[in-house]
């Protein structure tokens, strides 16, 4: 059975292109430009689904975007709007939420107990046995509405884009269309985002001349310059107008994110049409006068054969016209006006049948149609603070107040003719586009430029639109007796009452409690029948039961497109290519791809002590620090004492955060008066930068430092090995005789060719060794020079893990991992680095408290007594013979050097002495004991080699 | 199809008595009444002797129920509602002030059904009264559990509750609501499991199921650092009594088949900490099931109450509390307990008791609602994103709290766009959900990231503030402690760690290694 009308003149409709698609199956056939909705009505299919609870059939309500009853599966994607999305060929559609089907809905068995399960009943069962309660769960969240996800739905292509528009108008209907245009004219740059398909708004379904008058504005707005969007919402607006736009018919791109930073916003978001609360108002078969409207003008889809519609409103009158038009029949209407009421409908599975009315009469039908008012969708402006408030005259929300740089217009702030409507949207964006001069005046006055802005600022244009009028509308909100206010949530104007009456009385326990509202339209469609029937069930108006506030985003929005294109930051150092192309085995560190080993570490920790080694440690934390007070910033940030550090110098640091515990750890370099290089962790560079920066901009804001991140501008290369030396030499004009450059030193100079490059003596490794910061742009050549010129020497490159191996031999700890988030600095046994003379640093006091009780755990080096044993990292340390936890091993590894297995471990004080047996309980739940050591350093306790 | 209910003569006079002090009386049943159909043929004002009950559609009312109506007075007529003085509509005094509350069951829900009977009150409007034993501020979870355990554990009833908004306002009803109890210190499990231990028997413990669902935890791990982290406290709990333990991909795959085990990813999940007690719970239930247990006890729940000031007598900072100043009138009382979240710092500012708080907004998320897909907790710390499914089939997305201090919480896009793109890293197949709205709540973070409870330098001052990101997990065992403190004058040792005195005298509490990785 067809439903399609012969071609009209406002269809959007292109009938010579045919488009074959399946309904749960079936296939059927629509056009160029129907959506899936009114092609499914176009077949003659008239339900889409089954509700959330009861699972009772539902029918397309509004037909518009925020129908809750047409959302439907659409191949992998769920949760579609069918009544907005456009009709492909191809479409696999089925309905959501039935089983087995459509049609035979064995869930629909809870609608015969649907007096047990009232709102919120779940609260108040399921409790015995408690065992039981997880298959409770199960069987509830089997009832979990919505759509299914395919998980290997690939990730398709998303974008964003950037706008900076003087205007951003959402909403195109006939006021926001003039308010762009008139913003356009007065030359601002604009935007114009249109939620559906086409711009004109209610003009579209309206008479020829209403259709004729949207032609000529779009013209008019093309002419101006307007940027049109169109099947685009204006998800968000955030602070300072930071306006969020997903854009869905780009070419190319499933959905696209914009951002816009406009200077001004204008509302012009319409009105919704409230559906109306009443026995049945859920049949296949009830809808709104709009819906109605849209199906005969836009889709040429005949929404019934008998009608009969409840009218208060120019709209119901204008939905009689269509539905003659239309060829149905109208059985009667029922005049809201004059103050006839229906009262309940009835039906059969799939569509209502007949009407009753307050007189008692029954009245045959399969279509009823209400136009009992209007919803002003305020989400826009909540998020810019605005708090609405109800006018009992309207029988209808307002705006009550945005800041000066939102502007509404349109049917959200009144009614009136079209001319009334054009009017105030024009002088709306005149006065957006005014306001838009002088925002820009002062965005550029304020920012730093070589030539100051001196012209004066232009006059703030004050709000001077004459307001829309508000018609009177009576206030229909709900008929004498009780159906669904939330259609996505199943929830009754009776849930509501019981939910009120057991203490759940203000709107946003009751919204929480019954779960109204909190559906996929996020109460577009409901809040105000939801607040009006709490009024009536407190007794109260709706202006003092206030309503709920909205929050963004205004329509839902894809993850892909809030995502964009998945792009994880992924950071490498120039010399990563020659890593790759010798068969580094990567490893991630944080956002750090860098070289593990080059296949054998202990090869390569053996190479190093024995000959020469190299290292690329680019990820290490470098920042820039200069300036008179850097001296002062160092003082207050590490622990120990920095006023005195010499030009030339190097000193290693701990850094504490406030609450005493180790923070970062590294070390910095004089290189000249005013001027410092620190380096931090590779983990901790962008945590140390934001600490300085924190330091400097909200604690010391008169110290004089300039700091700069050159993490990546620098390649870092550590030369380590008794024959460090020999190799640097070949390549540098600096004086590397150890009385001319002795450990802890820096020099600057050029290596390898490259001018002012760093070069400071240090030793994480053990061995003699030189660290070279190179400008990033030589970092591979020089990486390869080293390599060439110290051929004969034996040297080679040396991975994390070597590195990591050396470091252990040494003794040396790592912040984050031999120390954790409770470590306070006293952890570390560096007691002199902690200098409670100084007199203040970043955690002073807690460190000092700690020293004074003595009582924390301490760094060990220990190693186990049978060396062949490794234990975890992440083994614990018992009391002997008990399970009472006294420490851990924090790092262990299978020394090549002494060829035994060492460790460092956090002990509590009383194990921490040399010679003490510790009991360590591996992963496997075997015991093994270890010796705690005299010196943390397993290897070369005494620094020979590193100071040679 | 509406019937006609047999009207009742002589039943609904209105009492004289009620009249005189302008709150007419109504037997609670009348809003059952109410609920299934209306009142008709009555007009304003007036004082029917007779009223006939009028049901809808197929649902009459029996006439028995009918006979229970006894005043009522109707306050105004409109087109086709009655409006009835439904504040009026209270239990009747003969119910008695400390009647437990009907026992929710199926059974309940059964005969409740079969007689279309409408539950009473989940708890009472209580008269403002002008003194009390304790007054506490803050309607939420801290504060709700502390006023019950104060009743329930100690027999202390005369208590005031006061919310300047509605219970659970706050960051009761704005946190992502998961528990679990796999912390590294000591002092956290022993605390932590207490609050468990006290969420699994809630349900049975309040009579009220707040859906506890005991549905996993994983921890991801997506470095090596990360990893030996979760070996670490795999182990410590494993000695702690505490289940939990390190798994490898295959089995994350297993429990989470959303989850991209794949090793080409940016940041590949190398395993995670799997702690199958943690879950996840209906937060706004544990609010109400405390309040309703408290009602029950006779403690009076105070909404829309805000306080302005609270009156001391003594020096600033140390003398002692005498009242609360708030928008309904004051009170006097010796002991405040300040359990509010947000504006802690403002509250015991108002008796010169400074807190080393500051205020961060956390912002969260959820989708629309799937068929169920996802039947774990899933956290990773690398990627700042936590995401569990309700029943209802919504995702729900947390992260860490905002850098920037502030009190605003009306959210960012920033936030939804990093949210999105760690969450489509983890679970790439769901690109094609939406969005269906975002919100944040306001965390008080102390400087060891531990809360301050317990008492203060003023005299009958308590605070159980500085919950951070954690409040919601600790709610249970903190109402139970600081009652504790409360009722007998000396804090508990479970909670000893975390008095305001530690920060002048050196005893800074870490949770910070277990609380940090968050939820």
């Amino acid at each position: 059975m067809s439903n399609r009308l012969p071609a009209g003149e406002g269809e959007v409709l292109d009938r010579t292109q045919a488009l074959s698609f399946t309904w749960n199956g079936k296939k059927l056939v629509g056009f160029e430009g129907d959506t899936i909705a009114s092609a499914i009505m176009a077949n003659g299919h008239h339900v889409f689904g089954r509700s959330m609870k009861y699972h009772r059939p539902r029918g397309g309500l509004t037909f518009d975007f925020w129908d809750p009853n047409t959302t439907v599966q659409v191949d992998n994607e769920p949760n579609v709007r069918a009544s907005h999305r456009k009709l492909k060929a191809g479409m696999q559609v089925s309905a959501q939420n039935v089983w087995p089907s459509l049609k035979y809905d064995i869930k629909a068995a809870n609608g015969l107990v649907g007096r047990f399960l009232t709102a919120g009943f779940y609260y108040k069962t399921f409790m015995k046995p408690a065992a039981l309660w997880p298959k409770y769960e199960h069987i509830l969240a089997k009832f979990a509405p919505g759509g299914e996800v395919d998980l290997d739905t690939p990730h398709g292509r998303y974008d964003k884009r950037y706008a900076h528009p003087d205007v951003v108008v959402a909403g195109g209907g006939p006021a926001g269309l003039s308010a762009a245009i008139a913003a356009a004219e007065a030359g601002s740059s604009v935007m114009l985002v249109e939620h559906e398909h086409h711009v004109g708004g209610h003009l579209l379904w309206g008479s020829e001349a209403d259709r004729a008058r949207a032609t000529d504005l779009v013209a008019a707005a093309a002419a101006a310059g307007v940027e049109i969007l169109t099947n685009s919402t204006v998800t968000g607006r955030y602070e300072d107008n930071w306006i969020a736009i997903s854009q869905r018919n780009h070419p190319g791109v499933v959905e696209r994110l914009i951002k816009a930073r406009a200077k001004t916003l204008v509302v012009a978001a319409g009105t919704i049409e409230r559906p109306y609360v009443f026995k049945g108002n859920d049949l296949p078969g009830v809808m709104t006068s709009g819906a109605v409207r849209r199906l005969i003008n836009l889709y040429g889809v005949k929404p019934g054969t008998q009608a009969v519609v409840l009218s208060a409103n120019e709209s119901g009158d204008a939905a009689i016209d269509d539905l003659r038009r239309a060829g149905v029949s109208i059985a009667r209407v029922v005049d809201a006006l004059t103050g006839e009421r229906i009262v309940a409908a009835n039906g059969s599975k799939t569509r209502v049948k007949e009407v009753i009315l307050d007189d008692g009469a029954k009245i045959k039908c399969d279509l009823l149609v209400t136009a009992v008012g209007w919803t002003t969708p305020t989400s826009l402006l909540n998020m810019a603070g605005d708090r609405p408030v109800y006018d009992a005259n309207a029988a209808r929300f307002f705006p009550a107040g945005a800041p000066d740089n939102v502007l509404a217009t349109g049917g959200m702030v009144g009614d009136g003719s079209i001319e009334d409507l054009l009017e105030h949207g024009r002088a709306t964006g005149e006065l957006a586009a005014g306001r838009a001069v002088v925002v820009a005046h002062r965005l550029q006055a304020a920012t730093a430029r070589a030539t100051a802005v001196v012209s004066p600022e232009p006059n703030y244009p004050a709000d001077e639109r004459t307001p829309l009028d508000r018609w009177p509308h009576p206030e229909l909100f709900r008929a004498s007796t009780h159906g669904i206010v939330d259609y996505s949530e199943d929830v009754s104007s009776k849930d509501l009452y019981s939910a009120a009456a057991e203490g759940f009385d203000s709107v946003e326990l009751l919204k929480r409690f019954t779960t109204a509202t909190m559906g996929p339209s996020q109460g577009k469609l409901e809040t105000v029948n939801t607040v009006a029937v709490l009024a009536q069930a407190r007794g109260e108006s709706i202006a003092d039961v206030g309503t709920t506030v909205w929050r963004p985003p205004y329509a839902p929005i894809s993850l892909g497109a809030l995502a964009g294109r998945i792009n994880e930051p992924k950071r490498v150092s120039v010399i990563q290519p020659w890593h790759e192309a010798n068969d580094a085995t990567p490893i991630l560190a944080g956002q750090w791809v860098r070289p593990d080993h080059y296949g054998d570490a202990a090869a390569e920790v053996r190479n190093t002590r024995e000959n020469v080694g190299i290292i690329d440690v680019t990820p290490l934390g470098k920042l820039d620090l200069q300036g008179p007070d850097v001296s002062k910033l160092l003082s207050l940030l590490y622990t120990n004492k920095w006023m005195q550090l010499p030009i030339g110098g190097v000193r290693y640091g701990i850094m504490c955060a406030e609450d005493g515990v180790v923070l970062d750890d590294g070390v910095t370099a004089r290189l000249g008066e005013d001027h410092y290089l620190m380096t931090t962790t590779s983990s901790g560079a962008g945590t140390i930068w934001n600490w300085i920066e924190m330091w400097l901009q909200t604690e010391r804001p008169d110290w004089q430092v300039h700091v700069m991140p050159v993490t990546t501008g620098l390649t870092s290369i550590n030369i380590a090995g008794p024959k460090s030396r020999e190799l640097l030499s070949r390549l540098t004009e600096i004086d590397l005789d150890p009385k001319a450059f002795p450990y802890m030193n820096v020099r600057q100079g050029t290596i390898a060719g490259v001018d002012d490059c760093v070069t400071w003596r240090i030793g994480f490794t053990g061995e003699l060794s030189y660290e070279i910061h190179v400008p990033s742009g030589h970092g591979l050549a020089t990486w390869e020079r080293l390599l060439a010129e110290g051929k004969d020497l034996g040297v080679k490159p040396f991975g994390l893990e070597a590195q990591r191996i050396m470091r252990l031999e040494k003794g040396h700890f790592i912040v984050g991992q031999d120390t954790d988030g409770l470590s306070k600095a006293p952890v570390t046994g560096l007691d002199p680095l902690l200098k409670l003379d100084k007199d203040d640093w970043a955690g002073l006091p807690e460190v000092k408290w700690t020293l004074e009780s003595g009582d924390h755990p301490i760094i060990v080096a220990c190693q186990p007594d049978d060396g062949s044993i490794v234990p975890e990292e992440a083994a614990q340390i018992l009391r002997a013979g008990t399970s009472e936890i006294v420490g851990r091993i924090t790092s262990s590894r299978m020394s090549p050097t002494l060829d035994r297995s060492i460790c460092l471990a956090q002990v509590a004080k009383e194990f921490a002495a040399a010679g003490t047996s510790l009991e360590v309980l591996l992963v496997d739940g075997h015991r093994i004991t270890a010796t705690v050591m005299e010196h943390h350093a397993h290897f070369d306790p005494e620094g020979e080699r590193l100071r040679g | 199809m509406r019937k006609k209910c047999s009207s009742i003569s002589g039943q609904c006079h209105p009492s004289r008595r009620a009249f005189k002090q302008g709150q007419p009386e109504v037997c609670f049943e009348l809003s059952d009444l109410l609920a299934q159909g209306g009142l008709r043929d009555v007009e304003a004002g007036s004082r029917p002797s007779k009223v006939e009950l009028v049901s809808n559609g197929d649902e009459g009312i029996e006439p028995a129920k009918c006979g229970q109506v006894t005043h009522a007075l109707i306050l105004s007529i409109r087109t086709d509602l009655v409006l009835l003085p439904y504040r009026s509509l209270r239990h009747t005094d003969s119910m008695g002030k400390n009647k437990p509350p009907a026992k929710y069951s199926a059974a309940g829900l059964l005969w409740k059904g079969l007689r279309r009977q409408s539950w009473p009150r989940v708890w009472r409007e209580p008269e403002f009264k002008s003194s009390y034993d304790v007054v506490i501020i803050g309607g939420g979870v801290h504060g709700l559990a502390t006023a019950y355990y104060l009743a329930a554990n100690h027999g202390i009833t005369d208590v005031a509750v006061v919310d300047r908004a509605y219970l659970g306002s706050g960051g009761s009803g704005r946190n992502t609501a998961i528990v679990r109890s796999n912390y590294l210190t000591p002092e956290g499990v022993a605390f932590y499991d207490r609050s468990l231990d006290l969420y699994n028997s809630m349900s049975n413990d309040l009579n009220l199921n707040v859906m506890f669902s005991e549905r996993g935890h994983l921890t991801l791990a997506h470095t090596d650092s990360a990893l030996r982290t979760m070996h670490w406290r795999a182990e410590v709990n494993k000695l702690q009594g505490i289940n939990s333990s390190v798994i490898d991909p295959a089995e994350i795959k297993k429990l989470a088949p959303s989850l991209d085990v794949s090793t080409d990813t940016r940041y590949p999940i190398m395993g995670a900490l799997y702690h199958p007690p943690g879950g996840t719970i209906r937060h706004d239930a544990v609010v109400w099931g405390y309040a309703r247990g408290a009602d029950a006890h006779g403690i009076d729940l105070f909404q829309q109450t805000e306080v302005l000031d609270i009156l001391t007598e003594g020096d600033h900072g140390s003398g002692k509390v005498t009242g609360v100043r708030t928008s309904k009138g004051d009170i006097s009382t010796p002991i405040v307990v300040n359990c509010t979240a947000g504006w802690a710092s403002t509250i015991s500012s108002m008796v010169d008791v400074q807190l080393p708080i500051t205020t961060h907004p956390l912002q969260a998320a959820v989708t629309e609602p799937v068929k169920t897909f996802l039947p774990t907790v899933v956290v990773s710390g690398s990627l700042h994103v936590y995401v569990s499914q309700t029943d209802r089939g919504e995702l729900v997305f947390g992260a860490s709290v905002d850098p920037v201090a502030t009190y605003n919480m009306s959210g960012t896009l920033e936030f939804t766009e990093e949210l999105a793109g760690h969450v489509l890293e983890l679970m790439p197949g769901i690109s094609k959900m939406r969005l269906l709205r975002q919100w944040a709540g306001l965390c008080d973070m102390t400087p060891d990231y531990s809360p301050v409870m317990g008492p203060t330098p003023v005299d009958g001052f308590y605070v159980d503030v500085g919950w951070g990101t954690y409040g919601f997990k600790a709610g249970p065992v903190s109402g139970e402690q600081m009652a504790a403190c409360v009722a007998n004058g000396e804090t508990p040792d479970l909670i000893k760690p975390f008095e305001l005195s530690r920060f002048t005298e050196g005893n800074l509490v870490g949770e910070k290694g277990a609380a940090a990785v968050g939820h």
